[in-house]
């Protein structure tokens, strides 16, 4: 079969990993592909949260690994998606739990059964995280349009090469267009020049995915959230399709464009999204 | 296992000890060895540069966390590397964010360290098709030393030529002259005895003309580094700082980096 196997890392906490794993994952799945969403945060597991599924967990990542239960037995089925399903982190155990052979097995193990394994990374750049790229076919950094995200991004852009991975692709997550707008925050092309990597996604700044998360409902099913969207066109992109990057903001006035020149916000960047 | 999980402890021992504690990994005809002046790189004469090339890679996979960041010295004394391949070692070592040091590098920074100069780390034996005389610690270090005070040391190794993004927690130390076809991002760290050019933005921190060079040059299609060094002059740009989109280059004029614009005419730098 020809599965992929995607890990989703940032370096930096916070930026969104989780949230989009299971909006990718729940979108792939809604495309009719049959994936499994890997939760590696050892020790601080959350995806079984948002995808509303932590009170089904009866055995976990690490007892796969270790041989207490069989892989088939730790796969949580998804509430709505059929072809969706979760392998949880252990909560009581830490990174060190498991090694990079196993879970480079445990990859090749979920590959039999798949389309697509999306693995959940923790942050930082230790053995949590190399073990969440260690079997990885494909890459995807999640960021913020913040110095301290893309700085981490950057850096593990830098290891994921080192790891001999192809280049890994980004997902710019959190975007406040009317900040952008008012030069208060990098856009899309100012993150682009630094990190050099492709875009498979935009994902507007949304209260909505609070409260989804909080409801353990991805955000993808709701239908007029513009993250949701988001995540929807993301994961068309990752199987191939054509869609166009999402209109984030309006292009500039001169005096804006004067004014930006003259020192009122970040220098240099051209105001448009690279296609 | 065993080097992967000790050789770092080992080699701390062996420096303190100053013992003959040494480690020694031989695999495809390349040999590392934990010597007490840090790792000796030692290259079969024999064996086409791939394989070694290939063997070194795979050496280097097996415990990644141990070698990055290491400087690593190449004996050259049975085999000398031609330019091109020993830009292919330096792209390798890269991925592991190691350097080079060529021999005779590594025997004068110890200069400074008169405890650590021995004449038993260039005469040990470092793998078993060893018979020719071996040079020691002295003549190499009056002869580096004779160099050093005639030469420019820009001249005396060969420039690193990278074709990529430097990218955070990336650090590229040379003993000459850093050519960069790509960015240096926030969090990258270059440090030359030479000049540093780079055909892109240069962001992250470089210190050219490393230790004491202050003819070296820094020049950048965009530069705006988090700081720049140049020998042992420090800058960094002002607060408010507006990044220029034009070619510039920073020497030391006077006692002081000075940053100008590289223009026909103005920005020609013949070399002083």
């Amino acid at each position: 079969m020809d599965s992929r196997v995607i890990t989703i890392t940032s370096g930096k906490g916070g930026v969104g990993k989780t949230t989009t794993t299971a909006n990718l994952g729940t979108a792939l799945a809604m495309q009719g592909k049959k994936v499994a969403v890997v939760d590696s945060d050892i020790g601080l597991r959350n995806l079984d949260a948002v995808l509303g599924l932590e009170n089904r967990i009866v055995y976990d990542l690490v007892d796969v690994v270790e041989g207490q239960c069989h892989l088939r037995q730790a796969l949580i089925k998804d509430k709505r998606q059929p072809e969706l399903y979760l392998l949880p982190a252990a909560q009581t155990r830490d990174k060190n739990a498991i090694n990079s052979i196993q879970m480079e097995q445990l990859c090749e193990q979920l590959r039999q059964d798949f389309d697509f394994v999306l693995i959940d990374s923790p942050a930082g750049i230790e053995q949590g995280f190399r073990n969440a790229i260690v079997g990885a076919d494909e890459i995807i950094i999640v960021a913020n349009p913040e110095m301290a995200s893309v700085r981490d991004a950057d850096r593990i852009i830098g290891l994921v090469e080192a790891a001999g991975k192809p280049e890994p692709r980004l997902i710019l997550n959190r975007l406040r267009a009317e900040m952008v707008k008012r030069g208060d925050m990098m856009d899309v092309a100012d993150v682009l020049e630094v990190l050099g990597i492709d875009l498979v996604g935009i994902v507007p700044e949304d209260e909505m995915i609070i409260v989804a998360i909080n409801k353990g409902e991805p955000i993808v099913y709701e239908k007029h959230s513009r993250a949701g969207s988001a995540y929807l066109n993301a994961a068309q992109r990752i199987i191939g399709k054509e869609v166009p990057l999402e209109e984030v903001e309006e292009v500039q006035s001169f005096m804006e464009r004067l004014r930006r020149m003259f020192g009122f916000g970040p220098a240099m960047a051209e105001k448009r999204v690279r296609s | 296992m065993g080097m992967e999980d000790t050789s770092e402890s080992n080699i701390s021992e062996a420096q303190s000890n100053l013992e003959r504690e040494e480690k020694q990994s031989v695999q495809g005809n390349i040999a590392i060895k934990g010597t007490r002046n840090g790792l000796l790189l030692t290259l079969e004469p024999e064996t086409p540069f791939s394989e070694l090339l290939n063997a070194l890679s795979h050496r280097l996979s097996e415990a990644p966390g141990f070698f990055q960041g290491a400087s690593l010295a190449l004996d050259t004394r049975r085999r000398n590397l031609r330019i091109s391949e020993r830009t292919q070692l330096e792209e390798l070592l890269a991925n592991y964010q190691m350097s080079v040091t060529p021999l005779e590098q590594t025997f004068l920074v110890k200069q400074h360290e008169p405890d650590v100069i021995s004449t038993e780390v260039v005469s040990e034996p470092s793998i078993d098709v060893s018979s020719e005389p071996t040079i020691t610690a002295e003549i190499l270090s009056e002869q580096t030393l004779a160099l050093i005070g005639r030469l420019d040391p820009r001249d005396s190794d060969d420039t690193l030529f990278l074709r990529r993004t430097i990218r955070s927690g990336q650090a590229i130390h040379h003993s000459s002259n850093v050519v960069v076809l790509g960015d240096v991002n926030p969090g990258a760290e270059i440090v030359a005895s030479g000049d540093i050019l780079v055909w892109g933005a240069l962001r992250g921190m470089v210190h050219a003309g490393y230790p004491n060079n202050e003819n070296a040059l820094v020049c950048s299609l965009v530069l705006a580094p988090v700081q720049l060094r140049i020998a042992n002059l420090l800058s960094r740009p002002p607060d408010g700082f507006q990044v220029q989109a034009r070619p510039e280059f920073a020497t030391i004029k006077n006692g002081q980096i000075v940053v100008e614009a590289w223009l026909n005419g103005h920005g020609r730098t013949t070399r002083k």
